[in-house]
């Protein structure tokens, strides 16, 4: 699962997978990556908003900095709504491996 | 599951020690003895870095006067060299606007921070702790096996107990600690060393009051003239940073 905020760039991230399963050769697998939209979440109001939806505010250099280390939006965003800085990341901030299954032939 | 952790520990695979600068109380000198640190090690040829790991109140950029440039990214984040030490803060990444963090804010930030920067080859790599024994402590134990604690306190009783409190957690963690320097030493009274030693820590020194160096904060060729950097020069010489 590859977090919006993350930034990761998805081609170059299937083409390291691709190389790391190329290196081992006991098993076989797939791997299976869905992308993540960014949502926040105000703690002082309880709005919910979508980090896309807010981004044509940031300047090209400060969402790359929030790219880097998603909690220094805290620096550069308030919520949508009550402009709060006590907002949190409910999805879409980093990389997580959802589930690992064994799938035998 | 957390990828993260396991990248950090490639990302510190060439840094031979790492130390982070601590004692719990707050503005007892940490940050101006992890600078001085750093400097002092990198003058004695050792390859150096230094990670200033206080987000509510960066403030070693300031004192060694860095002139900030947003770091080169290449598969993770150089950090940029900064009066000959690789240097690391939040303050590349907030600039100089506040950020009002949680909790777990400042825990993903620093597994963030630890898992991007790139530091190459170090001997050292100096770490200036916040106060407190709260996420960043906790954090960097967890995140750093092999971390060695540098302890500072005053001559205050109020901050010994902080820094006794924080001796003894580490010991319960079997996290290695350096010794215990005292910090701005005003009598001749030998309080901390005679605790540090009940409690079967190493006492390192004492580094005395020292006016002047204030006015030296962001002017490092004045800076590393002090009494204060005198004095932590010796300690630094005894020998427990090879
Ligand atoms: N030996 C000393 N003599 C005189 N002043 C000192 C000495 N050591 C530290 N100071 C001064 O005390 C102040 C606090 O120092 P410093 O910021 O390094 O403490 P700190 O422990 O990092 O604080 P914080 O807990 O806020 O991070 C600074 O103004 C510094 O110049
Ligand atoms: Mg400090």
């Amino acid at each position: 699962m590859l977090g919006e905020l993350q930034q990761i760039d998805v081609p170059a991230f299937k083409l390291a997978l691709k190389e790391l399963i190329k290196e081992q050769q006991t098993y076989k697998i797939k791997f299976k990556i869905k992308e993540e939209k960014a949502k926040l979440r105000c703690r002082a109001c309880g709005f919910e908003w979508l980090f896309s939806k807010t981004k044509e505010k940031l300047s090209e250099q400060d969402s790359e900095l929030i790219h880097f280390v998603p909690e220094v939006a805290h620096a550069y965003m308030r919520c949508p709504k009550c402009k709060s800085p006590d907002f949190e990341i409910i999805k879409g901030r980093g990389v997580q491996i959802e589930s690992i299954e064994e799938i035998s032939e | 599951m957390d990828p993260r952790l396991s990248i950090i520990d490639e990302r510190l695979k060439e840094v031979k020690r790492i130390i982070a600068v601590s004692g719990c109380k707050g503005g007892i000198g940490k940050s101006v003895i992890s600078c001085a640190l750093a400097l002092q090690l990198s003058k004695l040829g050792y390859k150096v870095g230094l990670l200033d790991l206080d987000f509510f109140g960066p403030s070693d950029h300031m004192i060694l006067g860095a002139k900030l440039s947003f770091p080169e990214e290449e598969k993770g984040i150089t950090a940029p060299e900064v009066c000959g030490i690789k240097f690391m803060s939040i303050v590349y990444f907030i600039e100089n606007k506040p950020a009002p963090f949680r909790g777990i804010d400042v825990s993903n930030a620093i597994i963030e921070l630890l898992a991007i920067t790139l530091w190459g080859k170090l001997d050292f790599l100096v770490i200036d702790m916040p106060p407190g024994i709260g996420d960043a402590t906790l954090d960097i134990i967890r995140a750093i096996k092999r971390i060695e604690f540098l302890l500072i306190s005053t001559q205050s009783k109020i901050a010994w107990e902080s820094a006794k409190r924080m001796a003894e957690m580490l010991k319960e963690l079997n996290v290695q600690t350096i010794g215990i320097i005292e910090n701005m030493r005003k009598s001749s009274d030998s309080f901390i060393e005679k605790q540090a030693k009940l409690l079967g820590i190493r006492f390192l020194g004492s580094i005395e009051f020292d006016e002047k160096l204030e006015n030296t904060l962001g002017d490092l060729s004045n800076f590393v003239k002090t009494r204060f950097a005198k004095q932590l020069r010796k300690i630094i010489s005894m020998g427990k940073f090879k």
